[in-house]
C-alpha cells in the first residue's frame, strides 16, 4: 500500500485564501506606495506652479509705476489652467465675490487675487527701520495683497499661498 | 488504489505552474523595480530642491543687491555703453572657465551674467568734499567719514582692515552712480597695505580743502580710487562729472556667474579673482543641463498693458535700448536631468527685483 504524505494532499481552502490575502495585501501596499507618491509628486508639481504664476504678478508689480495700477479699494483676479497658462483676468472691487473667494469656480485652475489698498504708511513697521527712511505721511505706501491657490475637481489639494507686498507711491 | 491527486504533477502542470510563476515573479519585479525608482528619482529630487535652493538664495541674495546703474559703462570695451551694473555676456565672448553655448537666437544653454552686488552693510560713509573722477591718471585720494568704534558694525567700513575692491558712489544730487576699483597703492603718499586699503586716518589735514591745520584734529577714513575696467581689461574713461559733497560711498563687488564646463555653478569674484562653487550636481549622478539668464524690462505706460509671463523675458545682451533704463527684473532657470537615461528631473525658475539707482525715476518706463 502507498503511504499518502500530507505534503501531497493539496492545499486547503483555508491556505489558498490565506495566500490570496497575502497577496492582495502586498499588491495594495505597494500601489498606495506607488499612489502616494504620485500625488505627492503632482502636489508638488501644482504648488510650484502656483509659486511660478505668483512670482510672475509679483515681479510685474515690482516694474509697473503706480499709475498704471488699478485704484485703492480694486481687486484684480487672473485665471491660469493646472498648467500655469493664463486664461482671463477680471477686475472688480476688493469686497466682489470673485475677489473674497479665493478659490476658481471652473475646478482645475489656479486663480490669483490681487487685493490693492493704501494709506497704509501708520501701520507698518520694518526691521532694520534705521535706514529705510519710511515716510511718515499717509497716501505714500500702496499694499497688495497676493493670494494664489488651485482648486482640482476634488477640492482636496488647495494650496494657496498670501504674501503682501508694499509699494511706495513716488513723491 | 492511488487515487489521481495523490501521483503528483503532470508536466503541463509543471509547466503551467512555472509560466505563471514566472509572470507573477516578473511583475512583482517590475513592481518593485518602478517602487526603487521612484524612491531613489524621489530622493534625488529631493537632494536637488535642497541643494538648488541654496544656490537661488545665494543669488538671490547677490543679485538682489544689484541696482541698474546709469551712466551706464562698456561691459567688454570701455565704450560699449552695455554694462549697467548687471549685464550678460555675449555667448560669441569667452569667459575663461565659464561654459556659454547658444541653443538658438532666442534660447542659450549656458549663460554668463556679470553683476555688481552691494555688500550686506547697513549704512553709507558719505563724501567730506567734493571729489570728480576726471582727474583720475593714477590713483585719487578721496575722504570719507568715519564713526566711534562702538558704531561701527552699523556702517560699511568697519574700521582698520576693511576691505572693498570697488565703491559705488551714488551724488548726493542723484545725478549719476558710478562704481570705482580701489586701489592697493595711494597716489602721493606711502603704499597702503593691501589690507588697509579703506584706512582710518587721524591728521590735522582737513579733508575739505587737503590743507594742514596745525591745532586741530580729524579723523576719517581714506581709500584710493580708479576707474572700474570693462571684461577685457581696460580702464573705463573718466567722466567730467563732480561728485558734490556729502555723496554716498558703498563697498561693492562685481561678480560673474557661470556654469563651469564641468557642469558646476560658480561664482567668480572679478578684481580678487576669488572662486566659489555655488553647486556640484556630480555627487547627486544628475547633469546642469541649462543655466538661463534673462531681463525684463516694463514697457512704458502709454503702450499695452503688458501681463509679465516667463515667456517675456529677454536673453543678455540689452538688445532693445528702450528698454534698457526701466530694466527691473532678473531670471535665472536651472534645469537639472538624471546622468542615465537623460530624463529631465527638475527645473528652478526663479524671478528677482531689480532696482533703479535714481528713486526720483519710477520703475516704469515713463
Amino acid at each position: 500500500m502507498t503511504k499518502v504524505l500530507k505534503s501531497q494532499s493539496g492545499m486547503t481552502m483555508l491556505e489558498v485564501s490565506a495566500g490570496l490575502v497575502i497577496l492582495g495585501v502586498l499588491a495594495t501596499v505597494m500601489n498606495s506606495y506607488l499612489l502616494i507618491q504620485q500625488v505627492g509628486s503632482l502636489k508638488q508639481e501644482k504648488q510650484t506652479q502656483i509659486q511660478d504664476v505668483v512670482m510672475q504678478n509679483v515681479a510685474e508689480l515690482h516694474g509697473k509705476g503706480l499709475e498704471a495700477y488699478p485704484d485703492a479699494g480694486s481687486c484684480l483676479t487672473r485665471y491660469y489652467s493646472g498648467k500655469g497658462i493664463f486664461i482671463r483676468e477680471e477686475t472688480g472691487a476688493n469686497g466682489d465675490a470673485a475677489c473674497i473667494n479665493e478659490v476658481s469656480p471652473n475646478g482645475a485652475e489656479i486663480k490669483v487675487t490681487m487685493r490693492f489698498r493704501q494709506n497704509l504708511s501708520g501701520t507698518m513697521t520694518f526691521e532694520p527701520a534705521a535706514f529705510l527712511k519710511l515716510p511718515s505721511s499717509d497716501n505714500t505706501l500702496f499694499e497688495v495683497e497676493i493670494v494664489g491657490t488651485y482648486n482640482p475637481p476634488s477640492g482636496k489639494t488647495s494650496a494657496p499661498l498670501t504674501l503682501t507686498i508694499l509699494k511706495r507711491k513716488k513723491a | 488504489m492511488i487515487s489521481k491527486r495523490h501521483r503528483g504533477f503532470t508536466l503541463i502542470e509543471l509547466m503551467v505552474s512555472l509560466a505563471l510563476f514566472s509572470l507573477i515573479s516578473l511583475a512583482a519585479y517590475q513592481g518593485v523595480l518602478t517602487l526603487i525608482k521612484g524612491q531613489n528619482r524621489a530622493v534625488t529630487q529631493a537632494s536637488i530642491r535642497m541643494v538648488a535652493e541654496t544656490v537661488l538664495a545665494e543669488v538671490r541674495r547677490r543679485v538682489g543687491n544689484t541696482i541698474i546703474i546709469d551712466p551706464p559703462e562698456g561691459l567688454l570695451v570701455p565704450t560699449d555703453n552695455l554694462y549697467r551694473g548687471i549685464a550678460g555676456v555675449p555667448t560669441t565672448t569667452t569667459i575663461a572657465g565659464c561654459a556659454q553655448q547658444a541653443v538658438d537666437a532666442s534660447n542659450e544653454k549656458f549663460s554668463v551674467v556679470r553683476f555688481t552686488s552691494f555688500e550686506y552693510k547697513v549704512g553709507p560713509e558719505t563724501l567730506l568734499g567734493q571729489w570728480s573722477e576726471s582727474e583720475i591718471g593714477t590713483p585719487k585720494r578721496l575722504h570719507l567719514t568715519t564713526h566711534p568704534e562702538d558704531n561701527v558694525p552699523q556702517f560699511v567700513f568697519q574700521g582698520p582692515g576693511f576691505t572693498a575692491p570697488e565703491l559705488y558712489i551714488i551724488d548726493a544730487d542723484k545725478l549719476s552712480l558710478r562704481r570705482y576699483r580701489v586701489a592697493v597703492t595711494g597716489p602721493s603718499s606711502a603704499p597702503l597695505s593691501p589690507y588697509d586699503i579703506v584706512e582710518q586716518v587721524n591728521t590735522d589735514v582737513d579733508p575739505n580743502d587737503g590743507v594742514s591745520k596745525p591745532g586741530n584734529s580729524y579723523t576719517y577714513h581714506q581709500v584710493s580710487l580708479q576707474m572700474p575696467l570693462a571684461l577685457n581689461g581696460m580702464a573705463q574713461v573718466p567722466q567730467v562729472h563732480n561728485n558734490i559733497t556729502g555723496s554716498f560711498a558703498y563697498p561693492v563687488r562685481t561678480f560673474l556667474l557661470c556654469a563651469s564646463p564641468e557642469g558646476k555653478i560658480i561664482l567668480k569674484e572679478e578684481v580678487t579673482g576669488e572662486e566659489r562653487v555655488l553647486m556640484d550636481p556630480t555627487p547627486f549622478n544628475v547633469n546642469l543641463t541649462k543655466l538661463e539668464f534673462r531681463y525684463y524690462g516694463t514697457p512704458p505706460t502709454a503702450a499695452a498693458p503688458e501681463r509679465l509671463e516667463f515667456s517675456r523675458f529677454h536673453l543678455f545682451p540689452f538688445s532693445d535700448l528702450n528698454k534698457v533704463s526701466c530694466i527691473n527684473n532678473f531670471m535665472i532657470d536651472m534645469e537639472f536631468t538624471a546622468v542615465t537615461g537623460n530624463a529631465k528631473l527638475e527645473q528652478f525658475r526663479e524671478i528677482i527685483p531689480l532696482q533703479t539707482f535714481n528713486t526720483r525715476r519710477p520703475g516704469a518706463c515713463l
